[in-house]
């Protein structure tokens, strides 16, 4: 990986603008998607795995109207799950010619190299948030086993595609998707978070362009707000903030080709009620609100910086896991054809 | 139940690891070795069904995340029942078929040990007949049932099973 800093041709005289032009990439959203909307840094150096136990109870009563010994008993079973930590590295070797060669671009090479390591280690990150480090092994988001998957339908008019789909329809889908993810937790009712995590293409057509169709009956939004809008509104409503977020390489991602949309909900609270609470058993603590992880050891990537001969050695590294959803009704990949 | 929970250790011919819920067969061990309790094989035929299997305490069964129903290998410590205990013990019904044809029947009803499967069902074909005093107590259509593939036995979280008094 070298440096490229060659010698220019001037003319003389001119000027040269000291600012200069970045090639910019996309900060993903992934993070919105995390319980706590961040990593959780829990994570020692060198820990290999991250276990969770995992509790299960079936109960059994007798109801008799007179009283007999033989009773039937409950049922808690224990057992666990894991994921896999890897430990990301990346390495850079310059000297003071290096350094020198830069400056005369007006680039601190230091500097530019830190950040060049800090990104690839951060767009790791996400890769592995989203995709896994081994899919194989069930890691990252859109594998999670026993997801809810979806595909969009034709709207009435029989459209198939973002591009043409009917807006207030789409919004319509949008919502009934956001009512079964939060039911299948058994959180409808209750304040909350969900999380769109899709490509700016099927986002920002949500937000920008989708304008609900006036019809010959009411629906919300009509003529005056898009897709993206009405469902953020109705989340509003019912206590749920929608928190719409981009990242471009679940372009594609999607069943046969189409763009992935995960629709998550990071945190939840165990559901209960007053009084007599069929959920009783969900007291039992220490218990996660946190549905979708993702540990690393440190907020930053460890420098190593070491004096090599005639230069340095900096090596930046850290260890995180793959996202990780315990609990499969937190996540729903909605495959959209654009 | 406690006072009738015995210990015992899996037979060193055994090959395929053994969990909860079989029904096994008995044998005592050498001469002052009785220290580990009797020696736990499979049953091999209907006259060698001896007791049952038990999670009950066996808390030396091993499990791992891609393996989460204890199982207890040759050598190892695992807990059992024994006919004429009289104690309840939670059995998988081969389907949810055998099951329903279940319901309402008699507590005394003949059953029979699926050697393959590893199930109560009510099929006198390939299978091992439950010793006459063997009663079914109760059904249940979602208990929690082993599924044993690869080497690996995971719980089926909707499985069909029965209460059976031996």
């Amino acid at each position: 990986m070298p440096l490229i800093a060659p010698a220019r041709v001037l003319v003389h005289p001119s000027r040269i603008e000291p600012n200069l032009i970045i090639t910019i990439a996309q900060p993903s959203g992934f993070a919105q998607g995390l319980g706590g909307k961040k990593l959780r840094q829990l994570l020692s150096d060198n820990d290999k795995v991250v276990y969770q136990n995992h509790v299960d109870v079936r109960t059994a009563v007798a109801a008799q109207q007179a009283a007999a010994n033989v009773l039937p008993s409950a049922t808690i079973t224990l057992d666990y799950i894991q994921t896999l930590t890897y430990l990301i590295r990346t390495r850079q070797d310059y000297n003071e010619l290096d350094v020198a060669d830069a400056g005369e671009y007006n680039v601190a090479l230091p500097a530019a190299y830190r950040l060049a390591a800090r990104q690839g280690i951060n767009q790791f990150i996400r890769a592995a948030f989203i995709y896994g480090v081994n899919a194989s092994n069930s890691e990252g988001i859109i594998n999670t086993p026993n997801a809810t998957a979806v595909t969009l339908p034709p709207d009435t008019f029989g459209d198939t595609t973002l591009r043409t789909y009917d807006a207030g329809q789409l919004a319509i889908w949008f919502n009934a998707q956001i009512q079964y993810a939060l039911q299948s937790m058994f959180r409808l009712g209750m304040p909350g978070r969900v999380v769109l995590l899709g490509p700016q293409r099927i986002i920002g057509t949500l937000q920008w362009q989708d304008i609900v169709q006036v019809t010959s009956y009411q629906r919300p939004g009509a003529g005056t707000a898009t897709t993206g809008q009405v469902v953020s509104k109705i989340g509003d409503e019912n206590d749920v903030t929608i928190d719409w977020a981009y990242d471009d390489t679940l372009i594609g991602k999607g069943a046969g080709g189409t763009d992935a949309v995960l629709l998550l909900v990071p945190e939840a609270v165990v559901p209960s009620i007053p009084g007599i609470n069929t959920n009783e058993f969900a007291k039992l603590s220490p218990t996660t609100d946190a549905m979708i992880m993702q540990y690393t050891n440190v907020a930053a990537p460890t420098e190593i910086t070491t004096p090599i001969p005639e230069g340095l050695d900096v090596v930046s590294m850290q260890r995180i896991t793959s996202g990780w959803c315990p609990r499969p009704q937190a996540t729903t990949v909605l495959s959209l054809p654009y | 139940m406690r006072t009738q929970l015995e210990g015992g250790q899996v037979g060193a011919g055994v090959s395929q690891p053994l969990w909860g819920g079989l029904a096994i067969s008995l044998n005592v061990q050498g001469v002052g070795q009785n220290s580990q309790g009797s020696t736990v094989v499979p049953a091999t035929s209907a006259g060698t069904i001896d007791g049952w299997t038990l999670f009950n305490q066996a808390s030396a069964g091993i499990i791992t995340p891609s393996s989460q129903v204890p199982l207890y290998a040759a050598g190892a410590s695992i807990n059992f029942a024994r006919n004429g205990s009289l104690l309840r013990v939670a059995v998988a019904l081969e389907s949810t078929t055998i099951l329903n044809t279940l319901a309402d029947a008699a507590a005394n009803v003949p059953l029979y040990w699926d050697p393959v499967n590893l199930c109560i069902t009510t099929s006198a074909s390939s299978t091992y007949a439950l010793p006459a005093s063997a009663q079914l107590l109760g059904l249940s259509a979602t208990s929690k049932t082993v599924t044993y593939s690869g080497g690996n036995a995971t719980w089926n979280a909707a499985g069909p099973a029965a209460i059976i008094r031996i």
